[in-house]
């Protein structure tokens, strides 16, 4: 339910942005009058922040990249606990982003940060994407890690890379 | 004391199987904390560096790579090449290759170029009965041109990382791309003249025929132009080039080659995205790491340990590349980068070699990569396109394996072959 809400959210700030920035390239060559200038900038925020948001959920289907050329020659109780062991440290790390990132919103906000363009954009708004990443991924983990303690499965857990390039 | 703990943690927890983004991340904040520096600076790093317009490039090349997959580019493409240089003994190979070295001039990843390559490669050429093994070594490696050739998701990668300029990044690609596929044509057309591979039979095509391939091909040939146009006629920035390569190929994904409804947008958007967010994350992680290496002194300590053993350039190169063939067995590629280029990065002014010159030699050692078993990328998606064997795609691609490598040692070596173009069109 929550992945398939972020990934709409996800879809929706990609398909926008896109549609900004075709805006603002094309506006700048045909009707330079109706060019808005500032639309790139927003794209940046916005799909730097969609990215943040998506990485944390990526955790739920294990999407992240790995080196697992090492540990998939472990015996399945060793890979278990090895991935515990991940959990937990994925877990503090985002605890940490949590907590630091919502100290980087919120000085941004109380010292009102903005950036140093003539849009003079609300920096709050971007760091969000820290304390909600950091939130999103300790409940990922929570839920990864309560998996692997109570219900590990060899068969259907074991470990996977990925890779986009 | 610092750079033996932070040895030890990074390589336990990349043995362990920890994502790459919480290694360095992990290490990052563990290192910050031992050495008393405030652990915000981590997540500011990594949100600060990230505001980069060059970044947005990423996504919206792998939104264009998502869309010309499923659009039935490559198709078009495949057809146009069949067309001109099919009929010669063993044609389907040399057509793969061509087709892969257009593909890759609108994509910037080499998986997207194998698996949309393979998917309709593999089927042609196994109707022909061209052994299996080699058609597929010659899929997965030129598969491999997809991050060498312009536009090249490792080299905005690497402009990232070094503060290189991408445009000169992506020049410095041509050249060795194209002498890459002309290596590969010329081994298989040396191998189908010793197997006696079939000649495509001379087809007598229904009037129309060839005007109809060729105009089905023009939309998905005018999206390379989109970059070269674009960014070397000052038009564009990468970024903005990015942007309107996604846009056309979504159009004509959807309305010319009607390989999927528009309705499906939304969701590819998402999963593009996901798959940027894969390696944004590591690569805001990896900034963070970067500062820390940087002001922990690590480069500085190598430079002057160089000095001392007095290493040559050519040396520090040869070690590199052992270094990162051997990483490359079982890394993949985005590992590999974001791991060696903060630490590489600042050793190369002090020893004289040009980064944009080293960017070529990483980005090959990365298509190295991608080949070399046990975790070569392409292979697996080889194997899986042509439900075989990995030993299959294995042994196929071992010949194009000691090709790609012998062109690493030319392009290491003689350094023009890189600058060559980025110095005409830019100046030194």
């Amino acid at each position: 339910m929550l992945s398939k809400f972020l990934r709409q959210i996800v879809g929706l700030i990609g398909l926008v942005t896109m549609l900004l920035y075709f805006y603002q390239i094309v506006s700048t060559w045909l009707f330079h009058a109706y060019s808005i200038y500032w639309f790139a900038e927003v794209a940046v925020y916005a799909l730097t922040w969609a990215m943040f948001v998506a990485s944390a959920d990526l955790v739920k289907i294990d999407g992240h990249i790995r080196a697992d050329f090492c540990v998939s020659r472990f015996s399945n109780p060793t890979q278990r606990w090895c991935e515990v062991f991940n959990c937990t440290v994925g877990l503090c790390f985002g605890l940490l982003m949590l907590w630091y990132g919502w100290q980087l919103a919120y000085d941004a906000w109380d010292w009102d940060e903005r950036s140093p363009t003539g849009l003079a954009f609300p920096l709050w708004i971007y760091y969000t994407a820290a304390p909600i990443s950091g939130a999103l991924l300790t409940y990922r983990y929570i839920e990864r890690l309560w998996l692997y303690l109570t219900a590990y499965d060899p068969q259907s857990m074991a470990l996977t890379s990925n890779e986009v390039m | 004391m610092a750079l033996q703990s932070f040895g030890l943690i990074f390589f336990i927890l990349l043995a362990v199987g920890m994502p790459l983004y919480l290694v360095l991340g992990g290490t990052a904040v563990f290192m910050y904390w031992l050495n008393g520096d405030p652990v915000v600076g981590v997540f500011q790093k990594m949100l600060d560096g990230l505001n980069s317009d060059t970044l947005l490039a990423v996504p919206f090349f792998v939104m264009a790579a998502a869309f010309m997959e499923k659009g039935g580019v490559a198709k078009a493409m495949i057809d146009l090449v069949a067309l001109l240089v099919g009929r010669v003994r063993g044609g389907m190979a040399i057509v793969a290759i061509v087709a892969c070295t257009l593909f890759a001039a609108i994509c910037g990843s080499s998986v997207a170029t194998a698996m949309a390559m393979g998917a309709i490669m593999v089927p042609a050429m196994r109707a022909r009965n061209y052994p299996m093994p080699f058609s597929l070594g010659i899929l997965a490696a030129s598969g491999t041109l997809g991050i060498l050739i312009p536009p090249s998701l490792a080299m905005i990668l690497y402009a990232l990382i070094a503060e290189e300029s991408v445009p000169r990044l992506f020049l410095a690609g041509v050249v060795p791309g194209i002498m890459q596929a002309s290596i590969f044509v010329a081994y298989a057309m040396y191998y189908s003249y010793r197997y006696k591979l079939p000649r495509e039979e001379t087809q007598h095509y229904p009037p129309g025929y060839r005007r109809m391939v060729v105009v089905r091909a023009l939309p998905a040939l005018s999206l390379p132009l989109i970059v070269i146009i674009g960014v070397y006629g000052g038009f564009v920035t990468v970024t903005e080039a990015s942007v309107l390569t996604a846009v056309t190929a979504l159009l004509i994904g959807v309305f010319f080659y009607k390989g999927f409804p528009l309705r499906a947008t939304l969701g590819e958007i998402a999963d593009a995205v996901r798959s940027a967010a894969v390696i944004t994350i590591i690569i805001a992680t990896a900034l963070a790491f970067a500062q820390w290496l940087t002001a922990s002194g690590v480069p500085a300590a190598i430079v002057s340990y160089i000095a001392e053993i007095g290493l040559k350039p050519w040396q520090f190169l040869m070690i590199v590349n052992i270094l990162l063939i051997i990483m490359g067995m079982f890394l993949e590629t985005v590992s590999i980068m974001l791991i060696s280029l903060p630490i590489l990065i600042p050793l190369l002014h002090p020893l004289g070699i040009d980064p944009i010159h080293f960017a070529v030699v990483m980005t090959i050692n990365m298509e190295l990569a991608l080949l070399t078993a046990p975790v070569g990328l392409n292979l697996f998606v080889l194997s899986n396109v042509s439900k075989t064997p990995l030993s299959v795609v294995t042994k196929g691609v071992f010949p194009l394996e000691c090709l790609l490598f012998a062109l690493l040692m030319l392009v290491t070596y003689v350094p023009e072959i890189s600058l060559w173009l980025p110095n005409l069109v830019y100046g030194k």
